[in-house]
C-alpha cells in the first residue's frame, strides 16, 4: 500500500491540474564547420550548453548551483576530451575514408537564448582540401535521446544546414562547388515537374497550340497547307509565352513584383478559360502570340511563388532562378514536341476539327471555370 | 543580466574567473540522485533503481521546466522499453514523457499497453484521465477516473471526476464537492493538498470569484512551492486584476522558466517597465530557437505572447487555432477566444464557441462570445 501511495503522489505532482507542456527549449549544440578560401584545414566551432556539460561530466565543482568561468577552465581538459570523443570528421572521396583528427585550439564562452555555452574551437586537418566530409556526431545521445546537433557547414559563400539526432547521427556533408552543380540540377528537375504537374499551365498552352495547325475560315476550322506555317505559328506562341513568363518569374522571385497567390491562381484559371473560348469563337487569330505573351505574364508569377517559398538569397537565388526557368522551358518543349506532331498529323481529320477542337475546348472551358470559382471564392 | 542577453555577436573570454556563466538550479536535486545513478551504473539491470532515478528526473523536470530532465528520464528507462514485454511501470513513465511533449495519442497507446499488463495500475489510469481531459474527451476521461475508485481510493477518484466535470457542464457542483472533499481530507500529503488547492483555485477563477481563487492559490503554493505551473496560474489571476507590480515581484527570480517569463513580459509591457523589452525579446528568441527543430509544443504560450505582448491578434488567432488541434484546456479556450475577439473575427472563434456549447463549458472570465447562457 505504501508503494502505491508513493506512486500516486508522484503522478499527482506530474499531472497536476494543468499539464506541464514542456514550454522550454530542448538541448541543442551548435556546430559550425568552415572551409576558408584556399585553406586546407577546416575551422570547427562547437557551442555546447553548460547545463548539458554539467549533467554529463560535472562542472559545478564547489556545488553552489552556479557555474563560473574559473570552474569551466579547471574542467577544460575534461570538456575537450568529452567533446572530442563524440565527434568524428572524415574526408570521404570516391569510397576512400580518411579520418581527420580534431586539434583543439581555444575555449571561449557565449550566451545563447537559453543560457551559457562553452565554445570550443578546433582545427581539423584532412591533409587535403576535402570536397565532402562524413560527420559522426554522438554528443549526449546516451543520456538525452532528444538532444540535437545543429550544424552549419560553410565553404566560401555557400552555407547549408544539417541536423543531427539520435536517429541520424552519421551524415555526409558536401563542401566546395560540387554541391552547386547538383543544386542547379535539382532546380531544373523541379522546374520540369512544376510545369508537368501544373495542369493549368499545360491546358493553357494546348489551347493556344491546338489552332496552330488549322486556319479559321468562314466560321470553320480548315487544315493548314504547309508544315512551315504551322511550325512558325507554334514558334511564335511558345516564344512569346516563354519570354513573358521568364520576365515575371524573375521579377517575382527577386521580390520586385508581388501579387497575392489567390489572385494569380484565379487569373490563371481565367487565362485557360479565354484560351478555350478563343477556339470556339476565335477573336484573336493570327496574333495568338500576343495572347500568349499577355497571359504568360500571369503564369510566370505563379512559377515565382515556388521560388519565393524557398526563401533563397544572393547566388543561391540566381542559381535557382536559372535552373528552375530552364526546367520549365525543357518541360514545355517536351509537351510541344509530343503534341505538335500528333496535331499536325491529325489536322485534316474531321475528328480533330469537328470533335476534338470544339468538345475539347468546351471541356477545358468548364474545367477552367470550375477552377476559377474554387480559387477565387473559397 | 548575462543569462538572458540575446546571443552575443561573438564568443568571448570572461575577464574574471568569478564570472557566473550559468545557473544550475537543479544541481542540488540532481546531486541527491547521484547514489541511484551510481547503483545503476554498477548494475545496469537494476530496474527498481532505474525507475526511481527516472522518476527523480521527472520531478526535477517539472520543478525547473527544463525538458532536459524529461529526456534523462526517458534515457534511463529506455533499455526496458526495448524488451519484448516491458514492465508496466516503464510504459507509464514513457507515457508521461510523451505527454509532456504533447504527443497525446502516443501517450495514450503506451498507457493502454501498461493497463493490459497491469489493469490495477493507478498511475496509468490517472495519467490516462488527464491526457483525455486535455484532449477534451471528457466521457472517456471520466471512465478512466472511475477506475481509480478501486485502484487509488475514493479521494483521488472523486477529485479526478470533479476536475473533468468542472469542464463539462458541472462547474458549480464540482467546485462544491471538491471543496467538501478538501475539508475532510486535511491530513493528506502536501502533494495531494497542493494539487486539490490548485484545482480549487482554478475552478474559483472560472466561477468568477477571484478572492477565493487567490486564497486557494496561495495555500497551494505553500503546500508545493516548487510548482511553476501553479505560480503561472496565480500570476494570471494577478494579471487579470491589473496587479502588474505583484506579478513582477512574484516572478523576478523565474526568468529561466519560459512559462513564467511570458507572464513577466506581459506585466512588464503593461507597466512599461525598463525590463519589458528584454523579457519579451528573450521569450521570443527562446520560442523561435525551440521551434527551429520542429518542436511545436508551446503554441499556447506563443499565441498568448502574440496577443498580449506583441499586440498581433490576427497572428495570435492563427497560432491559437493550431494549438486547438492539440489541446483543449481552459487556457487554450481562453487564448483562442481572446484572440478572436481582439481580431474582430466573429467566425474566427466559431469552432471554439461551438465546442463550448456542446460541452457545457463554463468560464465567467471569457469574453461575451464564449459565454454560455446556462
Amino acid at each position: 500500500m505504501k508503494i502505491l501511495i508513493a506512486r500516486i503522489v508522484l503522478c499527482l505532482a506530474l499531472v497536476g491540474w494543468s499539464l506541464p507542456g514542456s514550454a522550454h527549449k530542448q538541448s541543442d549544440s551548435y556546430l559550425s564547420i568552415t572551409q576558408g578560401a584556399g585553406d586546407v584545414a577546416l575551422a570547427v566551432q562547437w557551442d555546447i550548453a553548460l547545463r548539458d556539460l554539467e549533467h554529463a561530466i560535472g562542472l559545478d565543482i564547489d556545488a553552489n548551483a552556479a557555474i563560473t568561468w574559473g570552474e569551466l577552465k579547471q574542467r577544460q581538459a575534461a570538456v575537450v576530451d568529452y567533446a572530442k570523443s563524440h565527434l568524428q570528421i572524415a574526408n570521404v572521396a570516391a569510397e576512400e575514408r580518411h579520418e581527420c583528427p580534431l586539434q583543439f585550439t581555444q575555449m571561449l564562452v557565449d550566451d545563447h537564448v537559453d543560457g551559457g555555452y562553452a565554445v570550443l574551437r578546433f582545427s581539423v586537418d584532412c591533409n587535403t582540401r576535402p570536397a565532402q566530409v562524413e560527420v559522426r556526431y554522438s554528443l549526449l545521445f546516451d543520456i538525452d535521446p532528444n538532444h540535437r546537433g545543429l550544424v552549419n557547414i560553410r565553404s566560401g559563400e555557400d552555407s547549408h544546414a544539417a541536423v543531427f539526432s539520435q536517429s541520424s547521427s552519421v551524415q555526409r556533408l558536401s563542401l566546395a562547388s560540387a554541391q552547386r552543380s547538383s543544386q542547379a540540377a535539382s532546380f531544373i528537375v523541379e522546374g520540369i515537374w512544376h510545369i508537368w504537374q501544373g495542369y493549368d499551365h499545360v491546358l493553357f498552352l494546348l489551347t493556344l497550340l491546338l489552332p496552330a495547325v488549322v486556319l479559321y475560315r468562314e466560321r470553320r476550322w480548315e487544315p493548314r497547307e504547309s508544315l512551315r506555317d504551322s511550325l512558325l505559328d507554334v514558334l511564335k506562341v511558345v516564344t512569346a509565352f516563354t519570354l513573358a513568363h521568364s520576365l515575371t518569374l524573375t521579377l517575382g522571385a527577386l521580390g520586385w513584383v508581388y501579387v497575392p497567390t489567390r489572385l494569380v491562381e484565379s487569373a490563371i484559371a481565367l487565362t485557360v478559360f479565354f484560351g478555350a473560348l478563343n477556339i470556339l469563337r476565335p477573336v484573336v487569330r493570327e496574333r495568338r502570340w500576343l495572347l500568349a505573351f499577355v497571359f504568360g505574364l500571369i503564369h510566370g508569377l505563379a512559377f515565382a511563388s515556388v521560388l519565393v517559398d524557398l526563401g533563397l538569397h544572393g547566388w543561391n537565388l540566381l542559381l535557382a532562378l536559372i535552373g528552375f526557368n530552364g526546367g520549365v522551358e525543357i518541360g514545355q518543349l517536351a509537351i510541344v514536341a509530343v503534341a505538335v506532331p500528333l496535331m499536325y498529323a491529325s489536322r485534316s481529320t474531321t475528328i480533330y476539327r469537328r470533335v476534338l477542337m470544339p468538345i475539347g475546348a468546351v471541356a477545358v472551358a468548364c474545367v477552367a471555370l470550375y477552377w476559377f470559382v474554387t480559387r477565387a471564392f473559397t | 543580466m548575462l543569462l538572458l542577453s540575446v546571443a552575443n555577436a561573438e564568443p568571448y573570454i570572461p575577464k574574471d574567473d568569478a564570472t557566473v556563466l550559468e545557473r544550475a538550479p537543479a544541481a542540488e536535486a540532481t546531486r541527491r540522485l547521484e547514489p541511484l545513478r551510481r547503483m545503476l551504473i554498477a548494475d545496469p539491470t537494476d530496474f527498481a533503481s532505474a525507475l526511481q532515478l527516472a522518476q527523480g528526473y521527472l520531478t526535477i523536470g517539472r520543478e525547473t521546466a527544463d525538458p532536459r530532465f524529461t529526456s534523462y528520464a526517458q534515457a534511463t528507462i529506455a533499455p526496458w522499453l526495448q524488451a519484448v514485454d516491458p514492465p508496466a511501470a516503464a510504459l507509464v513513465l514513457q507515457a508521461t514523457v510523451l505527454q509532456s511533449s504533447h504527443q497525446f495519442d502516443a501517450s495514450l497507446s503506451m498507457l493502454d499497453r501498461a493497463l493490459r499488463i497491469e489493469p490495477g495500475n493507478a498511475q496509468a489510469w490517472l495519467t490516462r484521465a488527464t491526457v483525455l481531459q486535455v484532449q477534451g474527451k471528457f466521457a472517456l476521461a471520466r471512465q478512466s477516473c472511475g477506475n481509480l475508485l478501486r485502484t487509488a481510493g475514493q479521494a483521488i477518484a472523486i477529485s479526478c471526476i470533479a476536475n473533468v466535470n468542472s469542464l463539462n457542464g458541472k462547474l458549480e457542483q464540482s467546485y462544491r464537492s471538491l471543496r467538501q472533499l478538501h475539508e475532510v481530507s486535511q491530513s493528506s500529503s502536501a502533494d495531494i493538498r497542493g494539487w486539490m488547492l490548485g484545482q480549487l483555485g482554478e475552478m474559483a477563477v472560472r466561477m468568477g470569484d477571484p478572492q477565493a481563487a487567490e486564497k486557494y492559490f496561495l495555500a497551494a503554493m505553500q503546500a508545493t512551492p516548487g510548482d511553476i505551473y501553479l505560480k503561472a496560474a496565480y500570476a494570471d489571476l494577478l494579471l487579470a486584476q491589473n496587479r502588474h507590480e505583484a506579478v513582477i515581484a512574484l516572478l523576478q527570480e523565474n526568468e529561466q522558466q519560459d512559462v513564467l517569463l511570458l507572464r513577466l513580459a506581459i506585466a512588464g509591457k503593461r507597466l512599461q517597465s525598463p525590463e519589458a523589452k528584454r523579457w519579451s525579446d528573450s521569450f521570443e528568441a527562446r520560442y523561435l530557437a525551440a521551434q527551429r527543430g520542429g518542436d511545436s509544443s508551446h503554441l499556447r504560450e506563443y499565441a498568448r505572447f502574440l496577443l498580449d505582448v506583441r499586440g498581433d491578434p490576427r497572428k495570435a488567432l492563427e497560432v491559437a487555432r493550431r494549438n486547438w488541434r492539440v489541446q483543449r484546456e481552459p487556457a487554450d479556450v481562453h487564448v483562442y477566444l481572446m484572440a478572436a475577439t481582439a481580431a474582430n473575427s466573429s467566425d474566427g472563434a466559431a469552432e471554439v464557441t461551438a465546442w463550448i456549447r456542446e460541452n457545457g463549458y463554463e468560464d465567467r472570465t471569457l469574453p461575451a462570445a464564449g459565454k454560455t447562457t446556462s
